[in-house]
């Protein structure tokens, strides 16, 4: 009841505000008039009496201040009027009030942006139902070899199969595994994203239908054929412009007509952050000599943890599990490698927010670029910091006033809080509208053509949170200085110089650190980057196209794979300006591969080797050096003894760098031994950035069934495209019906690295923003250093100082400032280089180079600053500078 | 501001409260019945009166209307809240403690 009242009042008191004085005065004039007719009654004359009162009553406008003050008015009321009062004061001097708005505008929006992307990637839970029940079920251990196939390659069909009907802690468990689905019958391969599903995938994440149904354990049972397969609600925008009608439509997958049996709602991208899904297609469907694999490693098993069991017990139940499921999937492996694989375990990992190899690759250097736009927007508080300072200084006399005619010290900080905080709302409100416009440029710099990275970019609580706080901090950081000083100003006049000054030093030093830190790191990035690119892969790249042709099991029994082959091979030879076709079972720097171990002797533990296969003249085709032995011929046939080429690190590796041609060695299957006829020069497998690993070739023309994929690697010397387009023709000339893909190879070498194209294009574009506001900043202090000891300056002439002296005396002093900004910036750029040593590329995180460049540039910089200041300084004549004051 | 020296810190809040406690009364009411009862010892300060009703009005012990007053016109009549009789419990129970200790300081020492 009371506090009801008491906010009745509070309310009363602000809304009706001028009643409210009015009633007051009104109280006020009734006692006074009360008091002069009782003085009266006293028998004083009328007029004394009124003089009496009043005095009496003492002063009446204090008495309704003091009421005023009781009635809390005071606060909201003045709150408002320096509100209005600061947008006085920005509005006064805009080149000021545009500078601040925009370099916050920059330094808030970046870092919204970033933080939206981090938070996409990272921080999301999956958009099903109670994500924080789902565990990922993963091996661990080492054991597993064969073929791995897609992001999800954790399970075979046998292992999943086996989990599936051992399993009895959790609510549900459900496998999946991505795929490139193929939708064009013939000619250039369309792929959309396809996703292996099992009958308990969507009810076990809790999916509904938009449209139709969506696939149930009773779609996914052994030798299913096609039943059907449920799309995603873009697919269905996208492929049929949101047909309500989609459900009696199909799709052409493998030759087949597969009925589409419902649409997902739009909210479900797929499982993991970065790709979506088009196609969800039941497990059953998959090539049945996939499923039947022990050594295909497709699948990805996620379960839903029964809300009223602790984790800690379905771990231990699927810890327990595990020796079973493996004994009863172990795969046809060496004796030795079968013991190691009934060793593997099984373990649950916490799945909220999906699994995405995507998010594993870019969660690193989102959080670097993440503090790097935190330091942006640290320089450019640093620089508004100073700026502020001067506009207090230059209104010292305002405060001075304000403070003798009663302002309070809270008062006056309050004002220049408040300016600041306008400055850093009206940043954060630009910002908020540039960052989605950020967000969207980094996510396109990211995807490709053939690798699309989806990604929705919300504004969620959690980045609304934090584009508040980032505004608040900022407004302290660069608002908190200037108010404290004009707190301190005090109706004497100026206040203490060399504190201010200090102040000032102290700033330009952290300008400086700052600067140093964000330009090294940039250009650590950037030539780790140039690095990358400069790497020599080995092989020649330029004017190298891949195309690779499917041929259709059911079309091209493994009988009639060489003839087709064959003419194939024979037709792209003929395209004019071809100097050079092999073909080549995995092509270099696509990012897979495949291994196994090898090893020379049978008693010796087995290392891991990349293999290839490839046809006669693959080496002259990629430019690989043949350094010793001779290339696979027309009489290494499927019936000749096996042989093999090897590269230089194999050599190294297995024989201690001795010329290996003649000697064999063995793999860690049941395979007979090969025999190296030839040593090659070494080139990079998966990525440009791995370490150069042992490769082993061997003959294509000794497989006994040639693969489904072939692979044409094309030495041209007409143009990439041009050569793109008459393969394309050739093949098709060849069967209307094939399949086929081409990519340029020096494309895919490009595309490869991208996530440090972006890293570099990045760092150094928030580099430079940051050195120009640094710079800008550092203009700023110096001239302003200068020129508060224009007085000090003229004493010093008016006693004999020279004006070269003088200007030694200035340069002198920031080249000290300068250095040890330097030093401490370089302190922090290392540590910086040293914690981002894992994204670097063939550079050390140790560059002097780096390091005393920038160091120079800075100090440069810094000394012309403060070159031209001094010089005026120095040239004024000692009287006028004593004079200014 | 001007304070009445011969008052205790937080005295005025208990003299206001005591006075109005039985019927409303405006500010010069309470100013004159303060100083009449006292024997025109106490006197307020009408500097402070003021900002002592605002106050007490703001926290909720007292409230005010403008009506018809015996000044002739209409004045602001203050009156206690039910919890403003509460206070007035409170004030003189500590009012209370505070002059009987002080008395037997005086008497014993």
């Amino acid at each position: 009841m009371r506090r009801i009242r008491i906010i009745r009042n509070r309310l009363r008191s602000l809304l009706q505000r001028n009643r409210q004085e009015d009633e007051l005065a009104r109280e006020i004039e009734i006692h006074v008039s009360q008091l002069v007719k009782q003085l009266v009654a006293d028998g004083m004359d009328a007029e004394a009496a009124r003089l009496e009162a009043k005095r009496q009553f003492g002063s009446m406008d204090a008495a309704k201040e003091e009421c005023r003050d009781m009635r809390r008015l005071t606060v909201i009321e003045d709150l408002f009027r320096d509100f209005r009062f600061a947008l006085r004061v920005l509005g006064k001097s805009p080149g000021f009030t545009l500078t601040a708005v925009v370099s916050l505008v920059l330094g808030i929006g970046a870092n919204v942006a970033m933080f939206q992307l981090f938070d996409a990637v990272r921080l999301r839970s999956l958009p099903v139902e109670r994500p924080e029940e789902l565990v990922s079920v993963r091996i661990r251990g080492e054991g597993r070899s064969g073929n791995f196939r897609g992001r999800n390659s954790q399970f075979t069909f046998a292992i999943w199969n086996e989990l599936r009907q051992r399993q009895a802690s959790f609510a549900s468990v459900f496998a999946y595994g991505d795929t490139p689905v193929n939708l064009s019958p013939a000619g250039e391969l369309r792929n959309v994203d396809g996703l292996w599903v099992s009958g308990s995938f969507f009810s076990g994440l809790g999916v509904k239908p938009q449209l139709g149904r969506l696939l149930t354990p009773d779609d996914d049972r052994p030798g299913c054929g096609w039943p059907g397969v449920v799309i995603s609600h873009g697919f269905w925008q996208r492929e049929f412009g949101g047909d309500p009608g989609v459900l009696s439509r199909t799709l052409p997958i493998e030759g087949k007509s597969v009925p589409i049996l419902g649409v997902t709602t739009p909210e479900f991208f797929g499982m993991e952050v970065g790709r979506r899904f088009d196609i969800a297609m039941p497990i059953c469907s998959a090539a049945a000599p996939d499923l039947g694999n022990r050594m295909f490693w497709f699948l990805a098993v996620m379960a839903r943890v029964r809300p009223d069991s602790s984790g800690a017990a379905a771990r231990s139940q699927i810890q327990a599990l595990a020796p079973a499921i493996f004994e009863a999937t172990v795969p046809a492996y060496q004796p030795q490698d079968q013991a190691k694989f009934k060793q593997l375990q099984l373990e649950l990992e916490p799945a909220s927010g999906g699994q995405s190899a995507f998010r594993e690759s870019y969660t690193r250097p989102l959080t670097y670029l993440q503090w790097m736009v935190g330091l942006v927007l640290l320089l450019a508080c640093v620089n508004l910091a100073n700026m502020m300072l001067a506009r207090t200084t230059a209104r010292e006399h305002e405060f001075a006033v304000r403070r003798s005619l009663g302002a309070s010290r809270w008062r006056l900080i309050r004002q220049v809080l408040l300016e600041s905080f306008l400055l850093s709302s009206a940043g954060a409100a630009a910002g908020a509208v540039a960052a989605p416009l950020i967000g969207k440029t980094i996510l396109g710099m990211i995807g490709t053509a053939r690798d699309p990275v989806f990604l929705e970019l919300g504004a969620g609580w959690r980045v609304l949170a934090f584009a508040i706080s980032v505004t608040v901090v900022a407004t302290l950081m660069f608002g908190l200085a200037p108010a404290l000083q004009a707190g301190r100003a005090n109706s004497r006049g100026s206040s203490d110089n060399l504190e201010r000054l200090n102040l000032r030093r102290g700033l330009l030093l952290a300008q400086v650190a700052l600067c140093m830190l964000l330009l090294t790191t940039a250009l650590l990035v950037s030539r780790s980057f140039q690095n990358l690119l400069d790497t020599n892969p080995g092989f020649d790249a330029r004017g190298l196209l891949v195309a690779s042709v499917f041929l259709d099991d059911a079309r091209y029994s493994p009988e009639r794979r060489p003839a087709i082959i064959q003419e194939l091979d024979e037709r792209i030879r003929a395209i004019p300006g071809v100097s050079a076709v092999a073909r080549s079972y995995v092509i270099p720097i696509s990012g897979s591969g495949w291994d196994r171990g090898a090893r020379v002797s049978p008693v010796d533990q087995p290392r891991g080797v990349n293999l290839n296969s490839v046809s006669a003249g693959y080496f002259d085709a990629m430019k690989l050096p043949l350094l010793a032995g001779r290339d696979f011929g027309a009489k290494d046939g499927p019936t000749a003894p096996p042989v093999a080429i090897v590269n230089q690190t194999f050599a190294r590796t297995f024989f201690a760098g001795q010329n290996p041609v003649g000697k064999t060695f063995r793999l860690d299957g049941p395979e007979p031994p090969f025999e190296i006829i030839g040593l090659t020069g070494d080139s990079k497998y998966r990525t440009l950035a791995e370490e150069l690993s042992p490769i082993v070739y061997f003959h294509a023309g000794q497989e006994r069934v040639p693969r489904t994929t072939v692979r044409f690697v094309i030495r041209g010397a007409v143009s990439p495209e041009s050569l793109m387009n008459s393969a394309r023709r050739v093949v098709l000339e060849a069967d209307p019906q094939l399949n086929l893909r081409s990519v340029i190879l020096q494309t895919q070498l490009r595309e490869s690295v991208l996530r440090e194209r972006l890293m570099a294009k990045l760092t150094g574009a928030f580099g430079l923003l940051g050195a120009m506001l640094a710079l800008t900043g550092i203009f700023g202090v110096t001239a302003y250093i200068v020129s508060r000891r224009h007085r000090e300056f003229g004493v010093r002439m008016a006693l004999g100082a020279t004006g070269s002296g003088i200007v030694r005396l200035v340069l002198a002093e920031i080249a000290l400032v300068l250095l040890s900004g330097i030093v401490i910036g370089s302190g922090l750029a290392l540590t910086a280089a040293m914690l981002m040593s894992s994204v670097l590329y063939g550079i050390k995180p140790y560059d002097p180079t780096a390091l005393a460049g920038v160091g120079l540039a800075l100090s440069a910089g810094g000394l012309f600053a403060a070159f031209i200041p001094a010089l005026r300084a120095s040239r004024v004549a000692p009287v006028e500078a004593l004079r200014a004051e | 501001m001007p304070k009445p020296s011969d008052l205790l810190q937080g005295t005025l809040d208990l003299l206001i409260l005591k006075t109005i406690w039985q019927e409303p009364l405006h500010g010069w009411g309470i100013a004159r019945k303060i100083q009449v009862l006292s024997g025109e010892v106490l006197s307020v300060g009408q500097g402070s009166l003021y900002p002592a009703l605002h106050r007490l009005e703001q926290q909720g012990w007292i409230t005010a209307t403008w009506k018809d007053s015996d000044l002739g016109r209409p004045a602001k009549l203050y009156a206690l809240t039910k919890e403003g009789k509460k206070q007035l419990e409170r004030e003189l129970q500590s009012w209370k403690r505070l002059s009987s200790a002080v008395e037997l300081l005086i008497e014993n020492a």
